[in-house]
């Protein structure tokens, strides 16, 4: 699904240039489950950012679902993440002023899916998740866990091939990070590629295999 | 006092901090109190500062008017002498009284001939109005009878003019219409009289003469004046009632048959009644822009008010009151506001006198109009005031950081700040509402003066130029005199290079010359018989204004004497002969003279260019030479450039011929809607300003709320916004507050307006056209303001979301 090779990022700096990623070749294969782990400034969310096409300014070869990223234009690397990438993030990044149910259409409104449909997959994934009781409620109104409950339902809502997530349990306590793992691990069950970043060992192990970064190059 | 100069040194270090910030809010203030500075200036020395006669309330003009117009007049039209003795001798209203006569005598003997703006008082003038002389001496009863030795008051003016200060001027003797008058007194700088509304566009009177050398002053058939001042306690309906009875007595002692009233009015609304409402209005306008200004800055100081929740919430918990931190913020904006107080006042400094020399052609007292003590004193209470008005907010905002609340912002959540952006945009909607009210009546008074501007005057203005010259009665007592002096005009005058037509009349449009009633002898006398203006003019006029002709024919040399033939114009034909031939038919005018007509030329616009075109009788000049007359020439070329010829070829003929009123038709045109254009002009710049600050407010509000929502844009992004998505979010919201606005200052428009209805022209106070154009304006700016910063939000790098804040 994922193919990189040779993927490099770097800084200019005034004795020469700072590389934050060095010669990234990586492979995922769809359904898989990688969790990519290393010391702050090893390069983890670099890398998410470049797998999420959320940064284009890198070098080397990206292929996701036989697209070849690395020679697409900006406009069209954003549309081929919007098809395929779901992001859950550490700090959950609820809109506040938005409801539960509106944070979880906002990703289909950006996907022109229509009004019906939308409030359709909303209802779903509500129900999916568990979380019916809290489609009014706005996200102050929620526990950490319950807000990246929510997180993850809009990472998903639009079921994308690739899931990415960059310390989904940062700021939960123990119980509320079991949840949300357990929860990917049901999401990779039925098919969804997940690639997550994290400290947490016990949360590696739900994976199926652990890439680790150092200083920007893969050691493992 | 400790603890407020703390906060005062505080709020100094805090803008030292932030020059970017202080520089702004300081700027924007000082754009709001610079014209409002500017035109309160104008305001009080205009309006407000009393009119330099003791007691100035008490001291009335009287003048008469049919009782039918009584309502829709102004003033009221002069009495003849012997209704002032009668209003003199029998009201009980007046404690005192004094009759004038205005007049144009020529002065000689100091320079070229000019004639002078003078006026024929009784002695008791002086004290009456309590002012005397700075220099010399008032008139003495003696100098009030016939015979005695004329002597004149200078105003300071004209001493300083003629004089050049000159304190040995007194005992003095000047030629005045031939005659010499002994010079007796000057009158201070700040003494004005008669004061006359401001369409008289008068400079100001040059002297006073004494009247018992004028034999006017005793013609009881003659037009006179009276000013009067009321017995304490009296007032002017009380008077009016009282004159009325004199009045009702006198006229029909007369004859008269049409029932007359008199119109007592007081000097000071004579001076300034008429321009008092649209001062106001204008004072009202800037007043929008400094509200606007002020909502800008609390704005400003509300971002900073957010900014400092922590910083408040700190304060909070070391033991501050929330007393303590609403001064803090309190004494802020009042720095700011005397900071943006001392910018407006320069800034107001320079725009007064541009102020005065855009208005000097529409408002009286104009010399009253400065920064004084007064202004100041005034700006910086105003400063205090709008200090507290747009501290407020933020003050109750800064509340907001002592309680927890603060802490918790900014956790995991992403969002527009609530507070602040409803406060905010709370703000931007009333600045665009207000924006949309100025622009409005600047839509309104523009379209109207383009209208007055672009009207057809029937007659065409361009290579017209116009000169006015009065004939001496010592050397043009008699008709044939004028007249004689009329032909050696156009013979010397047409044969100027460059003149194709010359002609002589007693009036122009827009200048017109006599008034009167016009009647159709062979009709049945109307109840309220039409007036119309009457020229006398020579064959030329109409080929001189290229007044077409519609018609009959013109008036070729020999017409006049005892055949009276006449032309009149289409409103009149439409008056009296509506669908018949009127030529060869009669006219009745100057009660009495009876006209044959002979020709039909279009409607000219007499009074002014936004005044209906009257009916108009013209006859040959031969028939009705006036001391006063036009020269009227048509040029090949640019008029103006023949100006000091004409002049030259006139002093020529007689070097002791004054000649004034020398001017181009169009410069005529353009001064006929001066008043227009200055209250359009103003109105305008309070627009544009408006304009400009309502946009740097939206601009500043969104900007803002998109860097404070930069991570939220990244998450967005993040999940999937494209750039039109983003665009669409951050100028959607400048579009939806900037339509809130358009809709709360279109009602507000449309109620406010029409006290601009009496400023329009040939356009409705509620023209679509109008509010539809500024809408759509005030939306295109809107959207530029918020495009700029949505923009930048495009850019928003969503890798900001993968970090923690």
């Amino acid at each position: 699904m994922i193919r990189l090779h040779d993927i490099q990022k770097s800084f200019p700096q005034a004795d020469g240039r700072l590389y934050v990623l060095r010669r990234i070749s990586l492979d995922v294969a769809a359904g898989d489950f990688v969790t990519i782990m290393g010391p702050s400034g090893a390069g983890k969310s670099t890398l998410l950012a470049v797998l999420g096409m959320l940064d284009g300014d890198w070098t080397g070869e990206y292929r996701l679902l036989e697209h070849a990223v690395h020679k697409m234009k900006h406009k069209d690397r954003i549309a081929l993440g919007k098809q395929y990438v779901g992001f859950v993030f550490q700090q959950y990044h609820l809109i506040d002023d938005l409801t539960v149910a509106e944070n979880l259409a906002m990703p289909l409104s950006y996907r022109d899916v229509k009004p019906d449909d939308r409030e359709a997959a909303v209802a779903d994934t509500l129900d999916r998740f568990g979380i019916v009781a809290k489609k009014n409620l706005y996200p102050r109104q929620l526990s950490g866990g319950q807000q990246q409950l929510v997180a993850v339902a809009r990472a998903v809502i639009h079921r994308p091939a690739l899931l990415l997530a960059d310390e989904p349990t940062g700021n939960l306590h123990s119980s509320q990070g079991k949840d949300i793992m357990g929860l990917f691990r049901e999401l990779n069950a039925v098919g969804t590629t997940i690639v997550q970043v994290t400290h947490s060992e016990d949360n590696a192990k739900y994976g199926k295999r652990v890439v680790q970064l150092r200083d920007g190059w893969i050691v493992s | 006092m400790d603890t407020v100069l703390h906060d005062i040194r505080y709020a100094l270090r805090t803008f030292a901090n932030r020059p970017g910030f202080t520089s702004l809010a300081i700027l924007t203030l000082a754009l709001g109190i610079g014209p409002t500075t500017a035109v309160y200036s104008v305001v009080e020395g205009v309006l407000l500062r009393p009119l330099p006669y003791r007691d100035a309330g008490r001291v009335v003009r009287v003048g008469w008017t049919f009782e039918q117009y009584y309502e829709s007049g102004r003033f009221g039209a002069s009495p003849t002498g012997a209704e002032v003795r009668a209003w003199s001798e029998q009201n009980h209203s007046f404690e005192d009284v004094s009759p004038y006569w205005g007049d144009s005598p020529v002065l000689t003997g100091l320079g070229d001939a000019t004639r002078l703006s003078a006026y024929t008082v009784k002695s008791n003038l002086f004290r009456m109005l309590g002012v005397q002389p700075i220099l010399g001496r008032g008139f003495t009863d003696e100098e009030d009878r016939p015979g005695s030795t004329p002597a004149a008051v200078l105003s300071y003016r004209f001493w300083v003019a003629r004089f050049g200060r000159d304190p040995q001027v007194l005992g003095r003797s000047i030629t005045l219409d031939g005659t010499a008058v002994q010079i007796v007194g000057v009158m201070p700088v700040t003494f004005l009289f008669p004061v006359l509304p401001p369409e008289f566009r008068s400079e100001g009177t040059d002297l006073w003469r004494s009247m018992g050398a004028i034999p006017a002053a005793f013609d009881p058939a003659g037009n006179a004046e009276l000013v009067g001042r009321l017995r304490p306690g009296v007032t002017l309906a009380r008077a009016k009632a009282d004159l009325d009875a004199v009045e009702r007595a006198w006229s029909k002692s007369i004859g008269e048959r049409r029932p007359r009233v008199t119109v007592p009015t007081t000097i000071r609304d004579m001076a300034v009644g008429e321009v008092r409402r649209p001062l106001l209005l204008a004072l009202a306008a800037v007043g929008l822009v400094l509200l606007i200004a002020c909502a800008n800055v609390a704005n400003l100081l509300l971002a900073r008010a957010v900014a400092r929740e922590r910083e408040t919430a700190i304060r909070a918990a070391l033991g501050a009151t929330r007393i303590r931190i609403i001064r803090q913020v309190l004494t802020e904006a009042m720095l700011l506001a005397l900071a943006g107080a001392a910018v407006g006042v320069l800034l107001a400094a320079w725009g007064v006198p541009l102020l005065v020399s855009l208005a000097s052609t529409s408002l009286p007292r104009l010399h009253n109009v400065g920064i004084n003590l007064q202004v100041l004193a005034t700006t910086v209470g105003a400063a205090l005031l709008t200090g507290l008005l747009f501290g407020l907010v933020p003050a109750l905002q800064s509340m907001r950081g002592i309680s927890t609340v603060a802490l918790k912002e900014g956790g995991a959540g992403v969002g527009t700040g609530t507070v602040h952006a409803r406060a905010g945009g709370a703000f931007v909607i009333t600045q665009m509402a207000l924006t949309l009210m100025l622009l409005v009546g600047a839509g309104l008074l523009g379209r109207s003066f383009v209208k007055l501007m672009t009207l057809e005057p029937g007659f065409d203005p361009e290579h017209a130029l116009v000169a006015q010259v009065h004939l001496p009665p010592e050397r043009y007592g008699t008709t044939a005199q004028k007249l004689a002096f009329a032909q050696v005009v156009i013979d010397r005058v047409g044969a100027l290079p460059g003149v194709t037509a010359a002609a002589l009349s007693t009036g122009t449009p827009l200048a017109v010359g006599a008034i009167g009633t016009i009647l159709v002898p062979d009709q049945p006398e109307q109840s309220e018989a039409p007036w119309g203006s009457i020229t006398a003019a020579t064959p030329d006029f109409f080929r001189a204004l290229a007044i077409p002709l519609r018609r009959g024919r013109l008036f070729v040399p020999g017409d006049g004497g005892a055949a009276r033939p006449v032309i009149v114009n289409d409103a009149l034909v439409n008056t009296f002969f509506p669908g018949q031939d009127p030529i060869g038919r009669h006219v009745a005018f100057y009660g009495g003279r009876i006209g044959t007509i002979i020709g039909v030329v279009g409607n000219t616009r007499e009074i002014s260019l936004s005044a209906t075109p009257p009916p108009v009788i013209y006859e040959p000049l031969v028939d009705d030479a006036q001391s006063f007359l036009k020269v009227i020439v048509r040029t090949a070329g640019d008029p103006a450039a023949l100006a000091a010829p004409l002049r030259a070829s006139l002093r020529t003929l007689d070097p002791g011929l004054p000649v004034d009123a020398l001017q181009p038709m169009r410069q005529m045109m353009a001064e006929s809607v001066a008043t227009q254009r200055f209250y359009a002009t103003l109105v305008a710049i309070f627009a544009g300003l408006a304009l400009l600050l309502a946009a740097a407010g939206l601009y500043a509000l969104i900007s803002y709320g998109v860097v404070r929502r930069t991570h939220e844009l990244g998450v967005r992004i993040a999940l999937g916004a494209d750039t039109g998505q983003v665009l669409r979010l951050v100028v959607g919201r400048g579009a939806v507050l900037a339509l809130l606005g358009i809709v709360l200052g279109a009602g507000g428009a449309i109620a406010t307006t029409r006290v601009l209805k009496s400023f329009l022209f040939e356009i409705t106070a509620t023209d679509p056209v109008t509010f539809v154009g500024a809408a759509l304006g005030l939306v295109v700016v809107a959207l530029i303001a918020s495009y700029l910063p949505a923009r930048r939000a495009t850019r928003v790098d969503p890798i900001v979301a993968l970090r923690t804040e």
